[in-house]
């Protein structure tokens, strides 16, 4: 209790809150902006974040990508363009309402419940993330070893379009993780003589890189459209909101469950917690065949989920250092600089600046009616901000926060290496996110594979020994294999349909 | 897709290879089986596996999905689109080199403007925009956060 009492005193300073504040409104207004993605304002934030104390830093990133995450219904519901990847499941659904002349509505239970999903992901997050840690302290190099695989494994094979590119992102972010000194060996690694790569490729700039330059070089290449925005005004958007909770509480309650169980898996985030969340609703609907044409119910269940996800996806960054999703790798790796290395001695460490992030979590999710609100009445003129005014300006930040970091241009050239890098894989369908988490985790999976291997003697069944770590390890091989056992099963049928 | 997965295929693979033969020259610790090469070689050579699934897969179905390489995205980019794209390396290439010299001001000055009006904004829309977006990376930069961006020509007046 005595440390819940100190997280207060540590959360109720202005420095903590102004910037809570100032980050929500933030990535409220980046969110909100089409094309530009929750993981873009992290970007564009976390050279900001690198001046400041650890917890204000922190609490920045939690709100800021708290608000994206919501602030991406925005466009999503008003342009049908969703402004962060985890809207895009019920894209269809919303903007369906806003012809209807309903994009108060639908505006309005995306603010409710993803207020109400976000506070739900924390508090399975408080309760959740102490027991585990106390699991956590007893494991070894394998379990994490494993932890980490699984991680990746999860982030490649849920929902990809195309596990091998995916894995092909992940091999080339775990190979990049490897240049420099940090190494168990503290040999020179790829670094061809250079002083600056012995520190390896900080990934600050990459990350910059890979979600903000990326997106310009493809503005300057496509051409960068204006868009048109259908509906000038939003009206009230507190319509109705006791009637929705009536009516959807067991659509709130179910993607409120799915989405932070989703987000709790290492490896998995908003974005499939949304697409699974609307498929589930569909299924149980008692009117299923009103979906796709403008009907709220889907919208509830799955903007709940993804909020939660968010919550859920702090549980194994916290815990073990495992990122749930891209934007979570990113805070895990300002943790590290920071000085508050995730894992289970932080709990018993810093129990104070646990729960003081705790506390932000609801903070945020307090913040998110008043600003989500001010957001939406604003909207028309937000989402009329162009485009091609906008790219240049990210660039230009990009620059000087890369550069910031470690206050060399070597920064700025790394950005813009992988800024080409993430063109180039996004321009042929590669997903960048997997490269984000090789490059964040690639360290920690080398350490613990290698420290493993010595230990073991060279055996790889040592792996499996260890009832956690065998079932962790079994976990990972059924995921990898599982889009072969989908194909055999689908192979199995077939035969059996024609024969009938 | 299946030239381009192809090409991909081909050059992870050589990287693959590269970084296989490269870690070879890696100091090995004595009496220590696992050292420093281990990670490396077993990620480029999962690398290499991969980019060989890619462009064998892409080669086994170029006949049945000839038609669709049309969509895929690169191919098109028009030459304008390309230069516009090579273009923007230039800008910050250029930065890197001469920002130091001319000072921050400036470099960023030409940076914003050129790629404004490069996406075709109006030229004093793009003006009255780079001003501004100096103004709040000045203030938030170089006086709240104390980052020493260079000055330049500048230096006098700053």
């Amino acid at each position: 209790m005595q440390a819940i009492e100190k997280a207060f005193g540590l959360v109720a300073t202005p420095g903590v809150l102004i910037s809570v504040l100032l980050a929500s409104a933030f990535g409220m207004v980046i969110g909100a902006i089409p094309g530009l993605t929750a993981t873009m304002a992290i970007a564009l934030l976390v050279p900001i974040t690198f001046f400041m104390d650890p917890l204000p830093a922190v609490g920045a990133m939690i709100a800021c990508s708290a608000m994206a995450i919501f602030a991406g219904d925005i466009p999503s519901t008003l342009l049908r363009i969703p402004g962060t990847p985890a809207s895009a499941a019920y894209t269809d659904e919303a903007y369906a309402m806003t012809r209807k002349g309903e994009a108060e509505t639908a505006l309005g239970a995306n603010l409710l419940f993803s207020a109400i999903g976000g506070l739900f992901g924390t508090a399975v997050l408080i309760v959740a993330a102490p027991a585990l840690a106390e699991v956590a302290l007893r494991f070894s190099s394998f379990e994490y070893f494993w932890l980490a695989v699984l991680g990746l494994t999860c982030a490649i094979f849920i929902g990809a379009v195309s596990p091998l590119k995916g894995l092909i992102s992940l091999f080339i972010g775990l190979l990049v993780a490897t240049v420099g000194l940090n190494n168990p060996a503290g040999v020179p690694r790829f670094t061809f003589g250079y002083t600056e790569l012995m520190g390896g490729i900080d990934f600050i700039p990459a990350m910059i890189g890979l979600f903000a330059v990326s997106e310009v070089l493809r503005a300057m290449v496509h051409g960068a459209t204006d868009l048109k925005v259908t509906q000038s005004r939003v009206g009230n958007l507190f319509r109705n909101w006791g009637g929705m909770i009536k009516t959807y509480w067991r659509q709130q309650v179910r993607g409120n469950t799915l989405g932070t169980a989703i987000g709790i898996l290492p490896g998995a985030g908003a974005d499939i917690a949304a697409w699974v969340a609307y498929a589930m609703s569909k299924k149980f609907s008692k009117t299923p065949e009103k979906f796709g044409k403008g009907h709220v119910e889907g919208i509830v269940e799955s903007t709940s989920a993804n909020n939660a996800a968010l919550g859920g996806a702090w549980v194994p960054a916290l815990v073990f250092g495992i990122p749930g999703d891209s934007i979570t790798a990113v805070v895990i790796g300002v943790l590290f600089i920071k000085g508050l290395n995730p894992g289970p001695t932080l709990f018993i460490n810093n129990p104070e600046s646990i729960y003081a992030v705790f506390l932000i979590f609801i903070l945020a999710n307090l913040f998110m009616i008043p600003l989500g609100w001010a957001v939406m009445k604003g909207a028309t003129v937000i989402l009329r901000v162009p485009r091609r005014v906008l790219m240049p300006l990210i660039l230009g930040f990009s620059m000087v926060g890369a550069f910031a970091v470690n206050n060399t241009a070597y920064g700025i050239v790394i950005m813009l290496a992988f800024g080409v890098l993430g063109f180039l894989m996004e321009e042929n369908d590669i997903p960048v996110a997997p490269c984000i988490l090789g490059i964040v985790l690639g360290p920690m999976i080398e350490e613990n594979f290698v420290t493993s291997m010595i230990k073991s003697d060279g055996s790889f069944l040592a792996f499996f020994e260890r009832p956690i770590a065998g079932a962790l390890g079994v976990f990972t091989i059924l995921v990898v294999l599982s889009p072969l056992i989908g194909m055999a099963l689908r192979r199995m049928r077939r035969p059996a349909a024609n024969a009938a | 897709m299946v030239k381009s997965d192809i090409i991909i295929g081909f050059i992870l693979t050589m990287l693959g290879v590269a970084v296989i033969l490269h870690a070879q020259s890696f100091p090995a610790i004595p009496g220590q089986e696992y050292g420093a090469a281990v990670f490396p070689v077993l990620i480029a050579g999962a690398l290499a596996i991969c980019g060989i699934l890619l462009a064998f897969g892409a080669w086994r179905r170029r006949a049945s999905l000839a038609a669709v390489d049309l969509e895929h995205s690169m191919a098109g980019i028009t030459s304008a689109g390309w230069t516009k794209g090579l273009a923007t390396i230039a800008l910050v290439v250029g930065y890197c080199l001469f920002a130091d010299r001319i000072g921050f001001i400036p470099a960023m000055a030409i940076v914003l403007m050129v790629g404004m009006l490069m996406l075709g904004v109006r030229w004093w829309v793009a003006l009255l925009v780079s001003a501004a977006t100096i103004l709040v990376i000045y203030q938030l930069f170089v006086v709240l956060m104390r980052v020493p961006l260079p000055r330049g020509l500048l230096a006098p007046f700053l």
